[in-house]
């Protein structure tokens, strides 16, 4: 009995040596994860990100404003190739007026200077209308929006939010962006969207190998168990 | 006793779950916050503009900049209201101060979006802000008492508190 337990002691302490390698390098990583910035570090590994499928939902979409671009890659937005604005569900558009650019998206305004230097964020409660559906500008260069309960007539200076039953604008469109900056793009975003702490937990939890590395973690920690087990049990036979 | 077991497991499964589907979301929205402190008459905002000196003092305060170079608040006689954020993990929390007198006023959280650290929002941690106000190294005149597991949001809270004071200072100077 002791000499049979003892070899499948023996063979199961080899078989699992490499999950006790992972799961302490890994443990230790995770408990330490903010210290050593994993969770704002991103994989740049083209294979993980693919493993991951990290792309967006739906086709990058895109609004030239003057020289620059503003446009959306998933739930983010940039202006040029700056990342801007995350967590975002639609971009409505940006217009260039009075020296700023205007970006509006999900009931929000930021603004931004010629050089992209972030101004304000304007939300809800600095008025910005609720249901903002275009963004556009008049003859006498005001900002005009188009919501949900009517038109606006924008001064961001003082904060003023003039509404109208109708007002006509320029209204701003989408427009293909050019593939090199579309290409850079895709590249920043699938770069900046699977922290380094997301993959070391599903390293740890077996999930990255899909739902039956889960099952193969399992029976390590099973093993692992069984391990301690026979191991106090032949230490006490021995004694 | 079987069932009595299963029973307090399911209890437990079941609180578990409701706290933390309870945890994260919109307390308090900014419209609203506004206008509570202003008795449903809310002025028009004012706006500070971060120059490089309040930059520079910012960045000690929160360890990063602001990422804006203006910032609107709201002002009447008697008090100034803030809608500011910090990241206290990962995500950014959405607070509302109230600043009167070089004081904290009122300190509320509007909008939790991690899924730990949400007990900052219980007025027996944000009432330690109450009358709290800057001494030399526009620090906090008093210690905060954190909550274990709530480290970072306590933080996030605390440099936001640190920052309205500043902020309030600045504008009450011009």
């Amino acid at each position: 009995m002791f000499s049979i337990i003892h070899k499948w002691h023996k063979r199961f302490g080899v078989f699992v040596a490499v999950f006790v390698i992972l799961l302490v390098i890994s443990g230790i990583a995770l408990n330490h994860s903010q210290q050593i910035k994993l969770n704002t570090n991103y994989i740049q590994a083209e294979w993980i990100l693919d493993l991951y499928q990290i792309n967006p939902s739906k086709e990058p979409l895109g609004f030239k404003t003057s020289d620059t671009w503003v446009s959306q890659v998933g739930e983010r937005v940039y202006f040029n190739e700056s990342e801007i604005a995350k967590g975002v569900n639609e971009l409505i558009g940006s217009i260039f007026i009075n020296e700023f650019y205007v970006v509006a998206f999900d009931g929000q305004l930021t603004l931004l200077t010629q050089a992209g230097e972030k101004v304000e964020h304007l939300t809800g409660v600095e008025g910005v209308p609720a249901g903002m559906k275009s963004i556009g500008y008049d003859e006498q260069d005001n900002i005009i929006i188009k919501a949900a309960h009517g038109f606006y007539q924008v001064n961001l200076d003082v904060l003023e939010w003039n509404e109208y039953d109708y007002l006509d604008a320029n209204w701003i469109t989408a427009s293909p962006i050019p593939a090199q900056l579309k290409s850079n793009l895709l590249k920043q975003y699938r770069g900046s969207g699977l922290t380094i702490e997301r993959v070391l937990l599903d390293l740890h939890s077996g999930r990255i190998v899909g739902s039956w590395g889960v099952y193969v973690v399992d029976l390590a920690a099973i093993i692992f168990l069984m391990l301690a087990l026979t191991g106090v049990w032949m230490w006490w036979k021995r004694r | 006793m079987f069932k009595i077991s299963f029973f307090a497991v399911f209890s437990i499964l079941a609180l578990q779950w409701s706290t933390l589907s309870i945890a994260k979301g919109v307390y308090l929205e900014p419209e609203l916050f506004i206008e509570q402190v202003f008795s449903n008459n809310p002025p028009k905002p004012d706006k500070v503009w971060i120059t490089k000196k309040i930059k520079a003092d910012v960045y000690k305060i929160l360890g990063h900049d602001l990422g804006v170079i203006r910032l609107r608040y709201w002002n009447d006689d008697s008090k100034r209201a803030w809608i500011l954020e910090e990241i206290g993990r990962d995500k950014p929390i959405t607070v509302g101060l109230v600043t009167a007198n070089g004081k904290i006023k009122q300190i509320n959280v509007l909008i939790f979006r991690e899924s730990r650290g949400w007990e900052v929002k219980y007025p027996f941690f944000t009432d330690q802000y109450k009358q709290a106000s800057l001494v030399e190294g526009n620090q906090l005149d008093r210690n905060i008492d954190g909550i274990s597991g709530a480290t970072l949001s306590v933080n996030a809270m605390t440099k936001l508190a640190r920052l309205a004071l500043y902020l309030d200072a600045h504008v009450s100077k011009q």
